[in-house]
């Protein structure tokens, strides 16, 4: 209750401050050549000291008192521009930004100001250009956002090739992952090797590791905001862009239509290499697919100067087959429509509905096999969300709104898949959900130094039927279950709540430097059923119950920034302490799968995280990257699991170094590294051996109490830009490089397994491990 | 359903694996109790301790323990060490279905003891012996196949042992355990995924389980078949059925064996 005080007197203050004031409002668009709009643009004034970024629909406003301005327009890959203007009213302006051509364009990671790391009050956000990216050596040559958010500081890798993403202590679930607003349940493709998100179809991507703003919510670790691109670049109706590589290929189209009023793009990407199983002489291996794709797409319409709608939509499916006996796929559908709308040039309005869809289905067996069967999981939300933005004055930024979602969850569906089947059908019974949150924030710049930014997040969650609830004489993993309660359509099963306060503070030390201080609270109430650290595609979601009650995390944190030499090198040393209440882990040896009872295999208790982190980057000249290093620690303590003793979390590593560097070694030429070292991930490994009947055993010590050798690897890369040529339409690079470049003299583990050697009945500790080196030759283009 | 992980792991065809010099500390030596007690059989007991993972040598079978067996019924022998089998046996007390019996080791002034029921084993019918050809899941040959009804009603739990010509075929790395949960009831030919010669007498061994003995199996195949975590649950500690920190099973089972002669050439 008291954060909700907190809220309202600092609400009400606020409103009496803007009273006060005398501004107006500078307001407009920013569009590209092609009147595409850009979001990120920063425009301020020359001083510095008002500033915006534009959202995504290219809107921005300013609120400035009276007099003469220079307004300056800045965005990474355009050229930046300046407009005097006079200010006595209102003032809308037409900004068309020109595409630099020194500079790449397409993928922003957290669109920055060149001090803005600096300036706002956002802590733990790092600035990423696709320039940078595409120059850096990738895995299979593939360009995967996701890989290289997992090199910013206070993100943990579980291994090699793994797009799963462990922030300052969290776990794999714990991210909210949105493409244009819809969540996305899994990001990753064949078996997290590649994440779903083709880079040509993005046009940026926002990791919020702390301060999530409030009209975000559900998961307690991080935001991944990305935002698919606007069609409708370089000034043409109609374009193109695309890479082949050794792994996939992909091609993107775009362009503008109505004279340039709507837009639309459209990208796909297939990895393709099943299709060399075709050349085999071998009928069962020609039967095989192994493969994966995704499809983008988004359009948008400005019907006038106050109403624009975008519709935008992912696909994507992995799918495995061998040898028509086993059958795999898994894959997720989102869906936005966002309208913009704008009330008075003070107030902004965004309604979105999201659909988002995520199924994996499983086949076993021939049509006459009676061990054949049919297993599928899934999850399915629907939601809509009303968005407002009331900017009153220069010294205020309102966001406030409400958010419905509904989800069904299927935890299980088993069918026979055949006639004469041993099996009978089972439907693990289906969870559903009703989320709703309001939420209010408001960014206030009390003095030129000072800048907060409050906000508060009520959220509610119902778990409604139809739906069982199954009782026990004691804790389930140790009781015996009793007798179980059917509840009907649409009854509430469970009621929850919580306030979630977003506060973060802001002092600027001097014009380069400033210190950062945050505090947040997250309700998340849907727990993914995990416990492997890859991203399997067969996990289940459950929504929060009697026994799943909702996790909740408090994060502390602080910063100091400093840019150096007129914001060529952005430094940051960042501090967090994290305390999370009924965090889950799993029972020894937990059966998870097509488990109708899933509450008799988890404990809940108490985890905390805590660490530093570190952060260079050199932003400007020849040589550009960063290097990022985070010293964190993440334990768990939870009764029932350890003998209630605290442990490490799977993905706890002490040191978690990154080395990025990309040398421009003429115009044409670019050559890219980067070195990893982590230490080695704890798990469990025997201490000891025994014997039983003719089978060999190990004991275990306390979960966790092993780690991993520490895990390091440098990747090279070279990237080979065709000549430019007066009037050519046709632009190329060639892009070579080397994963993991010494791998042949060194392994990185992904796990160790203790097994009895089958052949020579030894017993044995066998790392298994990613192949190194892996050269890659990708060639891009667009025209 | 755990094969589902087992089949995910081994899908990871792009990994590699490296036998590894580690040698983890090595843990505090437990005591390792089997017992087992069948219909109609009297008990025997192996009892031995941990050693080293690594060790290249069994662990010697102690005898100076007493290994004391009861019955609900307030009966109880003392099982003899019987040098040449190397372990503990019973003489009298034999399995009889739906007792419950407690097995009770003393060693070295501690007591460890377990309780396990003798659940009755509903009979199959018939085992067969068929070819199958080469499959992702199967070598090509001649494989065991189970015909019979399965109750549904109640949970049952199971242990199968398969041999051909007396020699077993259930294989160094997997324990094949089951229970009844997603069985319709009628098995028609349910491949026990053991292959056999094609001229000789196929033997099918069906135990009963106690949902405790099951679990002991079933944490045991996730130890000899496991990922490391990476995609299955990690392995763990195998559910022990003994008190006071021994590591074991007490094993009271139903037994029913099925044989048939393949004469394929």
């Amino acid at each position: 209750m008291k954060y909700l005080i907190c809220f309202c007197i600092s609400f009400f203050l606020a409103i009496g401050y803007v009273n006060a004031q005398t501004t107006y409002t500078v307001s407009g668009k920013v569009v590209d050549s092609t009147g595409s709009p850009l979001a990120g643009v920063i425009v301020r004034t020359s001083d510095g000291a008002i500033g915006s970024a534009t959202d995504g629909d290219g809107l921005f406003k300013l609120q400035v008192p009276k007099g003469e301005y220079t307004i300056i327009i800045s965005f990474f890959g355009y050229k930046e521009q300046q407009k005097v203007i006079q200010v006595n009213n209102n003032i809308m302006l037409a900004i068309t930004m020109e595409e630099d051509l020194e500079m790449a364009d397409e993928i922003v990671i957290t669109g920055k100001a060149p001090d803005e790391n600096v300036t706002n009050t956002k802590m733990g956000a790092t600035e990423l250009t696709v320039e940078e990216i595409k120059t850096l050596p990738a895995l299979f040559g593939e360009v995967d956002i996701v890989k290289n958010i997992q090199t910013l500081p206070g993100v943990q890798v579980a291994g090699d090739g793994n797009t799963g993403l462990y922030v300052r202590g969290g776990g794999a679930d714990q991210n909210l992952i949105l493409v244009d607003e819809a969540p996305v349940y899994n990001a990753s493709h064949l078996f997290g090797i590649f994440s779903i998100f083709n880079a040509d179809a993005v046009q940026s991507a926002e990791l919020y590791k702390a301060g999530i703003p409030s009209q975000y919510g559900g998961r307690l670790s991080s935001l991944l905001d990305i935002r698919l691109r606007t069609g409708g670049a370089n000034k043409k109706k109609f374009s193109a862009r695309g890479g082949i590589g050794v792994i996939a290929s992909r091609l993107t189209v775009e362009g503008t239509f109505d004279k340039g009023k709507g837009s639309y793009i459209f990208s796909g990407r297939r990895s393709y290499a099943d299709l060399f199983l075709l050349l085999s002489s071998n009928p069962e291996t020609r039967k095989n697919k192994l493969y994966f794709y995704d499809l983008n797409g988004k359009m948008t319409y400005q019907f006038n100067k106050n109403n624009s709608l975008s519709v935008s939509s992912y696909y994507g499916k992995d799918v495995f087959k061998f040898g028509g006996l086993f059958g795999m796929g898994w894959g997720n559908f989102t869906f936005t429509a966002n309208w913009n709308h704008i009330f008075t040039d003070k107030i902004f309005l965004n309604t979105i509905y999201t659909h988002s869809e995520y199924r994996f289905n499983l086949g076993i067996g021939g049509t006459d096999d009676p061990q054949a069967f049919d297993f599928k999981t899934g999850i399915t939300e629907n939601s809509i969300k009303q968005d407002y933005q009331y900017v009153p004055n220069i010294r205020h930024a309102f966001h406030f709104g409400w958010s419905v979602s509904q989800r069904e969850y299927n935890s299980g569906n088993f069918v026979p898949a055949s006639s004469n089947s041993i099996f009978e059908a089972t439907q693990i019974p289906k969870y559903h959900s009703l989320e709703g949150a309001l939420f209010a924030s408001n960014k206030q710049k009390l003095s030129e130094k000072l800048t907060l930014d409050y906000g508060l997040r009520l959220n509610m969650f119902n778990n409604v039927g139809t739906g069982t609830v199954n009782h026990y004489d004691g804790h389930p993993v140790t009781g015996t279950k009793i007798d179980s309660t059917v509840y009907g359509q649409g009854d509430i099963i469970n009621t929850f709540w919580g306030l979630e306060p977003r506060i973060a503070a802001r002092y600027i030390l001097d014009d380069q430097a400033s210190v950062k201080l945050g505090f947040n609270r997250n309700y998340q109430y849907i727990h993914q059923i995990s416990n492997s650290l890859s991203p399997v595609p067969f996990d289940v979601w459950v929504p929060s119950n009697d026994y799943f009650k909702p996790e909740a995390v408090n994060q502390y944190s602080v910063g100091y920034f400093r840019n150096l030499k007129d914001n060529t090198y952005e430094t940051s040393v960042e501090g967090y302490y994290k305390t999370y209440t009924n965090s889950i882990d799993y029972i020894d040896n937990a059966n998870l799968l097509l488990n109708p009872q899933i509450e008799t295999q988890v404990y809940t208790g108490k985890a905390w995280s805590y660490g530093a982190e570190f952060f260079l980057k050199k932003k400007k000249g020849r040589l550009t990257g960063w290097v990022s290093y985070t010293l964190s620690w993440s334990y768990k303590k939870i009764d029932g699991i350890n003998n209630g003793e605290k442990y490490f979390a799977g993905y706890d590593r002490r040191h978690n170094l990154n080395v990025i560097a990309s040398y421009k070694i003429s115009e044409r030429v670019t050559f890219g590294g980067q070195f990893v070292f982590g230490t080695g991930r704890p798990m469990g490994l025997p201490n000891g051996g025994y014997q039983i009947d003719y089978f060999w055993l190990g004991t275990y010590p306390e979960r966790n109490s092993y780690r991993l050798p520490s895990y390091h690897r440098l990747d090279l890369s070279i990237t080979i830009d065709s000549r430019k040529k007066e009037g050519r339409k046709w632009e190329g690079s060639w892009s070579f490089s080397i994963y993991n470049v010494y791998g042949f003299a060194h392994i990185n583990p992904w796990t160790v397994i203790a097994q009895t050697n089958k052949d020579t009945g030894n017993k044995e500790y066998v790392a298994i491990y990613f192949p190194a080196p892996i050269p890659s030759v990708t060639y891009n283009f667009k025209f | 359903m755990r094969s589902i992980f087992l089949i995910v792991s081994a899908l990871v065809l792009f990994s590699c694996q490296k036998v590894i010099d580690i040698h983890p500390p090595t843990g505090e030596e437990k005591v390792i109790i089997q017992a087992y007690l069948y219909t109609d059989t009297t008990a025997y007991a192996i009892i031995t301790k941990s050693t080293d993972y690594l060790s290249k040598k069994i662990p010697p079978h102690i005898s100076n323990a007493v290994v004391t067996l009861f019955d609900d019924h307030g009966h109880a022998e003392v099982l003899r060490w019987d040098f040449g089998a190397q372990r503990f046996e019973g003489r009298f007390m034999k399995g009889k279905v739906a007792e419950t019996y407690t097995l009770k080791v003393d060693l070295e002034g501690k007591s460890y003891s377990a309780t396990s029921t003798l659940l009755y084993l509903d009979p199959m019918d018939s085992i067969t012996v068929v070819k199958e050809p080469k499959t992702i899941f199967l070598y090509e040959g001649y494989y065991m196949k189970l015909y019979g009804t399965v109750p549904t009603n109640i949970d049952k739990y199971y242990l199968f042992n398969g041999s051909s010509n007396d020699v077993s075929v259930t294989g160094y790395n997997y324990i094949n355990c089951a229970d009844n949960k997603l069985i319709s009831g009628k098995l028609d030919g349910m491949n026990m995924g053991y292959k056999c010669d094609s001229l000789a007498t196929a033997e099918l061994e069906i135990n009963s389980l106690t949902l405790a003995a099951y679990k002991f199996y079933e944490a045991a195949n996730l130890q000899l078949n496991n990922d490391g975590g990476f995609f299955s649950t990690p392995p763990a500690n195998v559910p022990s059925m003994f008190s006071n920190g021994a590591v074991g099973i007490f094993q009271c089972s139903d037994v029913q064996r099925l044989s048939t002669y393949v004469n394929v050439q």
